[in-house]
């Protein structure tokens, strides 16, 4: 059985070699024999050393000034959004007036793609941080908010029926219950949240930024220099990678007891 | 859960205080920002009242700003729309069942999927100014990007979810690989496909007002550029019309489709 499953392992990652491969010297020939102007599509040498050239400080300033700003934006309005939507997400679902008033204005402002609310967010917060952690904050509340309550209703009305039979008062249910029976929906909505709000901050980034991955794509767009364009999207890919496996990973840690479901 | 009641007045009654609430909530909200913005006088530049949007949105659509009246802007935000998710959809469908069919496609073509998968889509939007200008090419291929996914993964996951047995009692009546095809592969994969389709609407639709907002004021038209235009001249009554319009189209879509999906697949 092992041995199967190592061979399958191998011939994937034979397939992915070889497609990969494939592609970077279509690309380099491309290249090379001038299919497509390097001023359009840098050649992959290029790329490499323009990721070497963000990383040993391009303009300046270091690879850790780029990520940092980029991370401190993005971790705040990501945070402000869980620590706002989960709560506001739950009482909806626990209580009828809280959902009557909140769920058509959500409904209603839902619909708008957040970055939509850029130019708004300049204009009420001006160019530095506070626009751009609005703009994440818009994108990553809805995920949130929506699962929580999505997952409260979901708890199956027996076990809580059978809780208060016990006599469980409101409280011990929604702790005992209701928590830990939404917990696992609760940590997904979380999960594509962080996604949401990765994409955002780059979008808001493109627009209005003087540091982060999202302000060295389109500089390199100002200046003309591709190859720091095409370079400033892996770190981009790889951040985004890294924080959505991370949170599967810590999913898993969290709630055990998580059902899987298909994702 | 098991005792249905016929629709009495009760019931009736309830229904239409469910709807009345919905339209009570969003009054109040609607009056709660007029105060708010009339009370604490909020700078007209920062935030005007609910009224001067909807008359801008009327403003709109008989002036001209940028390449034309609200008609205008619609119809080339449409037009790229369409352009970009017609072409997510081919592409996506056909790749995604090709991937379903043969595992040697899907061994190939994943690896370089997954590689792309975590860029977002917006990220592409310089670089596809430069590739195919600013003004229609860009938000194309933005939106191809950002609305392939869902739909090759869907499209996949649908040749997947066939099960065997349907096949292989079609072949033993005798069907043809292409009676198969039509007759019991597609219908059966059908929903999830339709699904995909669905959920790239919408993600292409988010993605082309991104695409409009970054590829700046060059490109003179569509929704994305009257969003961005108001913040520019200090119209914010502009950008709040266009965001209304954007949000109004994109539930359009949503509720159209979702109609449709209901129609259509009736199995």
């Amino acid at each position: 059985m092992n041995m199967i499953f190592s061979r399958k392992a191998l011939e994937g990652s034979a397939y992915a070699v070889v497609s990969i491969g494939g592609l970077i010297v279509f690309w380099w020939l491309a290249v090379h024999h001038n299919w497509v102007s390097s001023f359009v599509l840098p050649p992959p040498t290029d790329v490499v050393k323009a990721i070497l050239r963000i990383v040993n400080g391009y303009m300046g300033t270091g690879l850790w000034v780029h990520f940092s700003a980029s991370m401190s934006v993005v971790l705040m309005g990501y945070i402000i959004a869980i620590f706002l939507g989960v709560p506001l997400g739950m009482s909806m679902a626990y209580l009828p007036i809280v959902d009557r008033i909140f769920a058509p204005m959500i409904m209603t402002l839902r619909p708008i793609p957040p970055p939509a609310w850029i130019p708004l967010a300049i204009l009420w917060f001006g160019i530095d941080h506070s626009s751009k952690v609005f703009v994440v904050f818009v994108a990553a509340i809805v995920p949130c908010l929506l699962n929580a309550y999505e997952g409260v209703r979901q708890t199956s009305p027996k076990l809580i029926n059978a809780a208060e039979m016990l006599g469980a008062n409101r409280w011990v249910v929604f702790s005992e219950v209701v928590l830990p029976s939404a917990l696992p929906v609760v940590l997904t909505g979380i999960r594509i949240s962080l996604g949401n709000a990765w994409a955002t901050l780059v979008a808001a980034e493109l627009v209005v930024a003087t540091a982060g991955f999202g302000f060295l794509i389109i500089n390199g767009y100002r200046n003309f220099e591709i190859s720091i364009m095409a370079a400033a999207m892996f770190p981009i890919a790889l951040i985004g990678a890294a924080m959505n496996i991370g949170f599967i990973l810590l999913e898993k840690r969290l709630v055990p007891w998580r059902t899987e479901q298909k994702n | 859960m098991t005792h249905v009641h016929p629709p009495g007045l009760g019931a009736r009654w309830l229904k239409a205080l469910d709807a009345s609430s919905i339209w009570l909530s969003l009054i109040f909200w609607m009056f709660l920002w007029f105060f708010v913005v009339d009370i604490f006088d909020v700078d007209q530049s920062l935030l005007p009242n609910p009224a001067k949007v909807i008359q801008q949105v009327v403003w709109l659509w008989s002036n001209q700003v940028g390449a034309g009246g609200l008609l205008n802007h619609i119809s080339s935000s449409f037009q790229r729309f369409l352009g970009g998710f017609l072409l997510a959809a081919g592409v996506g469908s056909v790749l995604g069942l090709w991937m379903g069919y043969s595992r040697r496609a899907d061994l190939s073509v994943n690896p370089v999927f997954e590689l792309v998968r975590y860029v977002p889509p917006i990220a592409w939007a310089p670089f596809s100014i430069l590739w195919f200008g600013a003004s229609f090419g860009a938000q194309v291929f933005v939106i191809f990007i950002s609305a392939l996914p869902p739909i090759l993964i869907n499209a996949h996951r649908a040749v997947r979810s066939i099960k065997p047995g349907l096949i292989n009692a079609a072949r033993m009546m005798g069907a043809s690989p292409l009676i198969i095809l039509a007759e019991v592969s597609l219908p059966a994969s059908f929903p999830l496909l339709f699904s995909g389709l669905r959920i790239g609407v919408a993600t292409g639709w988010m993605a082309l007002v991104a695409a409009e907002i970054v590829a700046g004021d060059g490109s003179r038209s569509g929704l994305g550029y009257l969003v961005l235009i108001g913040q520019q001249t200090l119209r914010p009554e502009t950008t709040i019309a266009a965001m209304l319009v954007i949000g109004l189209i994109g539930a359009a879509f949503d509720v159209g489709l979702r109609y449709l999906q209901r129609r259509i697949i009736r199995w």
